[in-house]
Formats: structure tokens, C-alpha cells, sequence
């Protein structure tokens, strides 16, 4: 395998997919009651703003991903050095541990899909009409030749247990941010060694990611397109850029969200996965 | 009239003789053997990067040899490959196709490295077949489209993965034009060949199945070519490059050549060590066996100074005792390496047929070494070199040990070798 897309697929890249897929939005709504200053030496670049709590934003972070059920369809732009093409997608998410998603087109690929359960992440190729289990040493692998991980779909750490997070009000082209810095605590199964979000406005809109490789950003996702579905603010479109591989992008899009629906939970058993493939 | 007595003196004293012979015999036995053995463990480690996978000679496209991805092939053109088998030495051609891919079923699966390969002439160019443990190799008649894609996986990857022959498999892999094809496939055989790549990581399936799966259809990545004789693959990859060089109308593809020695330095480097250090052990078993002779030819020589002196009283010159005494010591080592030679050759002859149980000298039953396994045998190379190398070395030194002893007896002073004084 090409080194160099390796070392890039292995910037873990937590369930920011699934932020799309799941779509959970901005659930956690902040405190102005708790939020506190909490470092007299950052807020001072920026006025007299205080921070708000840290636990808050994180948890807030953590709880971006979540929501009880989803079903969205999407459109998956893939740019490489040597192609380019586009995907759309159908996804089913319920509850924290069940995502199927499948490829609706191109015909070549239709019905290709990953399922992930609390047991484990699989490949379902239909026509074989197998699954294939992916196994842990495979999740920093490409998924589906985009830019994202296996492991973006199976996200096992969590920013507040398992990260230290530095807030800041950082200013960029003129608009005010918050900026998240999560280091990974020494014993987490991560590989950038710092994460970066910037949050926008009252309802921490998360507008950018950078993940770091020591003091190199190797990757960014970019959030756009916010909109409100069920009373939630939700990036529509998130675009993904490693920056070893000029050129070189992935770009999902909805074309669909509904969160908090019926999902049929038989979806995420062979049965129901057969018959949600299948279906053109 | 020299050689007779010569021959004569060295019956005089049996003992001695028979033992400078059987030492120079045994030196020359084991220097024989250790010659054919050393070639034989050149020519396995050749073998055995060479004859499984690699070939003697590979060409690619120019952007592969660079950065060997799934992107850089070249058009199949049977044209040209059929006049590359016309090159003398050329044994038989292998195209070639490369993917990654992740093969598995519900319980586990593993990336691994898919060669599409021609059946047949993949079982021509190289030992492939050879190392088929289970199960048989890739049919040579296309799979008929009701049946899932044969594939013949390494030993390693199937335990891995926990099949055997007949079980089904899933590979996913990614195509040239960015596609994420899928396919079921059958594992026909699985091979076992001491390569570790090809054992770990390779799934063998047919060429034209894998460029419709990768969408590289009528592209290679390579072409693999068996060499008769691995020495030669050099001047062979020159020629073929040459014809490569000429205008080829319609082929834009860029191609390169190159021959074991290129594609793998390191056996190269470790091949020109050992040769080198065949002649190390040469010169040192040698020296040992020289000091033996020139010493015992000294004493023979000292011992006899008064009868010497009584031949040159008779009016033998001095240049025909000095011929008496080296022709004594030639005879000596001739005979001796002779009757080495017969004994190594024949003991390298025996483990060229039968090899060398190697595996007493290591824990598990194989002995590796830099990713090539010997499988607990090693086989003898005998050549004509393992004859001729020690014979010359025979004379060359026989004649050096001769000569001090020879022209020190020659100038001996007849009234005092005669009363013993000297």
C-alpha cells in the first residue's frame, strides 16, 4: 500500500462522518450560568470575553455525534491525484452503536454498504451477498476510497474522558470563534497528537477541525451549510482535506435529514441489510 | 628417469607420503565440496528470490519502477512479448497485474496483495506450482461466469483467515478509475513456498478476472521472465531494452527493464559474499596444507642430504635434484587432491541428490535467511569449478612448496653432505 496514504488514513478522524451520518446536532444546549472564565491569560487577546466552561464545550463536542436515529441520504464527492468521482449514499443510524450506510449510486458499486453494530464494523458486498468483517487492525484503512477512515465510523475514545481541552476566543477573518484544543491523555488509541475546533456563535456551531501530527496539520474538515433540522443546527455539507495529498479531497453533502424518526432496528441484522441493499 | 625416482623415494617412506597425501587429499575433498556447496546455497538464494515470484528479469512502466501503485501500467502487447521469447536464454514471459485488496468473510478479513496472473504461463516463468500445498493451481480454462473467481491464496494468509480449499471468500478492492469493486471468490489451492511475502500476503488469481475487477483491462503492471541461466539475465534485460529503445509505433508506454541484480541488490551483494568468501576459505585451508607439505618436504629433504650428496658424487646435476624434489612434492599433492577430488566430488554429488539436512543446525525446522527460507535442506551446485579451482590451486602450491626445499638440496656441498657434517 502507498505509504503516504496510509500515514494520512491513520489521522483518526472520530465520528466526524458520523456527525453527517448521525447528524446530531447541537443538542447540548450551553449554560451562560456555568460559563465561567477559565483562563485569565487567553481571554485577554480577545477583550474581556469570559470562556465558557470547559466540561461544557466538550461534552457538547461528544454529544454533537449522538442522537437516537437518523436517516439522511448524501452525496459523496471524492477527489484524487488519479480520479475523481461522486457517490450517493443512503444512511440509517440508531441509537450509539448502529450505522448502515449504503451506496445507491453509481450502478457498478449499488448496494455496497458498511454496517456497524456494538459488534464490530463490516463491509457488505452485495454481489456476494457477504458481509465482511473489518477487523480493528483495518480501521485506519480508507473508507470506500474517500478520504475517511474505517475508523471514523467507529469512534471509540471521548474528547472529555479522554483528552485535556484548552479553550480560546480566536478571531479569524474578522469573525470571533472559540477554539477547542483536545490533546489526547497518553494512553488513547489516537494518532494526531492535538485536535482543533472551532466553534461558532452561541450554539458552538462547529464551523472547522485541524488535527495535528506533532506540530503539523495534516488534515482539516471544513463545516458549512448550517441548517436547522428539528430544532438542531446541522453543517450540511462537511469537506475533508488532507494536506500531505495536494489536490486531494472528500466532500459530503446531505441531500436528506430527518433525525429522531422510526428506524427499523432489523436494518442492522443480515435480513434487513439484504433487503435495504437490494432496494434500488 | 626424475619421476621414477621421485616416485621411488616416496615409497621409501610410505608412512610419511600417505600422510602429506591424505592431508592435501582431505583439504582438497573439503574445499571441493565446500565450493559446490557455497554455489548451491548461491544458486537456492537466487532460486529462492527469484524462481517463486520475481523471475530474472522484469519490466515495467517507468512511473512503476518510481512508485510501484495501481496507477502506473503499460498496454499488454503479445506482439513484443512474443518477440521478447525469441531472445536466446529467455525462458518463458509472465504478465502481470497488482491490486491491494481486502479479502475475508464474516469473521475476519486481511489486506493482501492480488496478482492477477496468466495461469499458464505464470506455471511456466516460474516454481509457482511447485509450492502447491493443497487444493491445485488456478485452472488454465477461463472460470465459467456461473462460478465465483478462482484464487490460489499463501499458506500464512489462509490460516489467517481460517480457510481452506473450496471455503468463499469476499475481496473488495479499489479499481484504477477509483471504483470499489467486489467479488466472490473461491480458493481453488494454497501455496506454500518460503517466499514471506508470497506466503503472508498474496492472493494469486486469474489475469483477466482482476483486470475486469480493477478496471484495467489490456494493462499490466508487469512482466516477469524466466532465465535459464541467472547469470545471464543481465546481457538478456541489455537486449531487451534494446528493443524496447526502437521506435514502437503506438506504444507511448514508457518501459523499463531490469534484471535480478537490479530488482534485488541485496542478493546480489550477499551471492558476490559468498563467492568472495569461498575463496577466503580456499587461500586458508591451503596455507595450512602448504605449511604441512613444505615442512615434511624439509625433513624428507634434510634427512636425506647425505644420500643426495652420494647422487651428485654419482654426477647427478644439481638442477636434476632439484627436479627429484619437486617433482616429489607435485606427486605428493597431485595424488592426494586427486583422490580428494573423487571423495568430494562425490560427497557433493550425494547432497546435490539428496541435500543437506540443515535443519539440525536450527530450532524450527527452517532456516531463513533475509526473508528467503531453506527448507532444512540444502542442495550441492557441483560444477566444473569445484574440480578445477582446487587442482590448480594444487600445483600452484605444490610447486612453491617444492621449490625451497629443491633448490636448497641442490646447492648442497657434496664432501660435507657425504660425511654428515652438515
Amino acid at each position: 500500500m502507498n505509504r503516504g496514504l496510509l500515514r494520512l488514513l491513520t489521522a483518526p478522524l472520530l465520528l466526524f462522518f458520523l456527525v453527517l451520518v448521525t447528524g446530531d446536532p447541537l443538542s447540548a444546549q450551553p449554560d451562560p450560568d456555568r460559563a465561567v472564565v477559565e483562563d485569565q491569560g487567553l481571554h485577554q487577546d480577545l477583550g474581556e470575553l469570559p470562556l465558557p466552561e470547559v466540561h461544557a464545550v466538550v461534552d457538547h463536542l461528544d454529544n454533537l455525534y449522538r442522537s437516537r436515529s437518523s436517516h439522511s441520504t448524501m452525496r459523496m464527492t471524492v477527489v484524487t491525484e488519479n480520479w475523481s468521482r461522486t457517490l450517493e449514499l443512503e444512511a440509517w443510524t440508531q441509537g450509539e452503536d448502529n450505522a448502515l450506510i449504503i451506496i445507491r449510486a453509481p450502478a457498478r458499486e449499488a448496494g455496497t454498504g458498511t454496517l456497524r453494530t456494538a459488534d464490530g464494523l463490516w463491509n457488505y458486498a452485495p454481489r456476494a451477498d457477504q458481509l465482511v468483517r473489518i477487523p480493528s487492525g483495518l480501521l485506519s484503512e480508507s473508507w470506500m476510497g474517500s478520504h475517511f477512515t474505517n475508523d471514523d465510523l467507529m469512534r471509540e475514545s471521548s474528547y472529555l474522558a479522554d483528552h485535556e481541552a484548552i479553550l480560546a476566543w480566536v478571531e479569524e477573518d474578522g469573525s470571533r470563534y472559540l477554539r477547542v484544543a483536545l490533546i489526547p491523555h497518553p494512553d488513547t488509541p489516537v494518532v494526531y497528537t492535538r485536535l482543533e475546533f472551532l466553534l461558532a456563535g452561541d450554539r458552538w456551531v462547529p464551523i472547522r477541525a485541524d488535527f495535528f501530527d506533532g506540530e503539523e496539520c495534516v488534515r482539516t474538515f471544513t463545516f458549512s451549510d448550517v441548517r436547522e433540522v428539528s430544532q438542531r443546527s446541522i453543517p450540511f455539507v462537511m469537506e475533508v482535506i488532507p494536506h500531505d495529498k495536494p489536490g486531494e479531497s472528500t466532500r459530503v453533502e446531505y441531500l436528506s435529514h430527518q433525525i429522531d424518526i422510526q428506524v427499523d432496528g432489523s436494518l442492522f441484522l443480515r435480513q434487513g441489510l439484504r433487503r435495504a441493499a437490494q432496494r434500488r | 628417469m626424475i619421476t621414477r625416482m621421485a616416485m621411488k623415494n616416496l615409497f621409501r617412506n610410505r608412512w610419511r607420503s600417505a600422510l602429506v597425501m591424505a592431508g592435501v587429499g582431505m583439504a582438497t575433498a573439503l574445499l571441493c565440496w565446500l565450493i559446490s556447496f557455497i554455489d548451491g546455497w548461491a544458486a537456492g538464494m537466487i532460486r529462492g528470490a527469484t524462481s517463486v515470484q520475481v523471475g530474472q528479469v522484469q519490466v515495467h512502466s517507468m512511473e512503476y519502477v518510481d512508485r510501484p501503485t495501481l496507477y502506473h501500467h503499460f498496454a499488454q502487447d503479445t506482439a513484443l512479448e512474443r518477440e521478447i521469447e525469441q531472445i536466446p536464454g529467455v525462458g518463458a514471459i509472465a504478465p502481470r497485474c497488482y491490486a491491494a485488496g481486502l479479502i475475508g468473510h464474516e469473521a475476519d478479513s486481511i489486506i493482501a496483495r492480488i496478482v492477477g496472473v496468466d495461469p499458464e504461463r505464470e506455471a511456466l516463468a516460474t516454481v509457482i506450482t511447485a509450492g502447491i500445498v493443497q487444493g491445485r493451481w488456478l485452472s488454465l480454462q477461463p472460470t465459467p461466469l456461473s462460478m465465483p473467481t478462482e484464487v490460489v491464496l499463501g499458506e500464512l494468509l489462509a490460516t489467517q483467515l481460517g480457510v481452506s480449499v473450496g471455503s468463499e471468500l469476499v475481496l473488495f478492492l479499489q479499481a484504477a478509475d477509483g471504483a470499489l469493486g467486489n467479488e466472490l471468490v473461491r480458493v481453488t489451492g494454497i501455496i506454500r513456498t518460503g517466499n514471506n511475502q508470497v506466503d503472508r500476503q498474496t492472493v494469486y488469481m486469474p489475469l483477466s478476472a482482476l483486470q475486469y475487477i480493477a478496471a484495467l483491462d489490456g494493462r499490466l503492471h508487469e512482466l516477469a521472465l524466466h532465465v535459464e541461466d541467472s547469470s545471464k539475465a543481465r546481457s538478456i534485460a541489455e537486449q531487451i531494452a534494446g528493443r524496447l529503445d526502437l521506435d514502437r509505433p503506438g506504444h507511448p508506454d514508457e518501459l523499463v527493464v531490469q534484471s535480478w541484480q537490479e530488482l534485488m541488490p541485496e542478493i546480489a551483494v550477499m551471492v558476490e559474499l559468498l563467492d568472495r568468501s569461498a575463496g577466503l576459505w580456499l587461500f586458508i585451508v591451503y596455507l595450512i596444507v602448504a605449511l604441512g607439505i613444505f615442512n615434511a618436504q624439509r625433513m624428507s629433504a634434510l634427512e636425506r642430504r647425505r644420500e643426495f650428496g652420494v647422487l651428485m658424487a654419482l654426477g647427478l646435476t644439481p638442477r636434476q635434484l632439484g627436479r627429484v624434489i619437486i617433482t616429489e612434492t607435485m606427486l605428493l599433492a597431485v595424488i592426494g587432491s586427486l583422490a580428494g577430488l573423487v571423495l568430494g566430488v562425490a560427497l557433493s554429488a550425494f547432497h546435490a541428490r539428496f541435500g543437506l539436512d540443515l535443519s539440525a543446525f536450527s530450532d524450527q525446522g527452517t532456516v531463513s535467511l533475509m526473508g528467503i527460507s531453506f527448507t532444512g535442506r540444502m542442495y550441492t551446485s557441483p560444477s566444473m569449478r569445484m574440480v578445477m579451482i582446487p587442482l590448480v590451486w594444487v600445483v600452484v602450491m605444490s610447486l612453491v612448496c617444492g621449490i625451497g626445499p629443491g633448490v636448497r638440496s641442490s646447492r648442497l656441498d657434496i664432501p660435507q653432505a657425504i660425511s654428515g657434517r652438515s
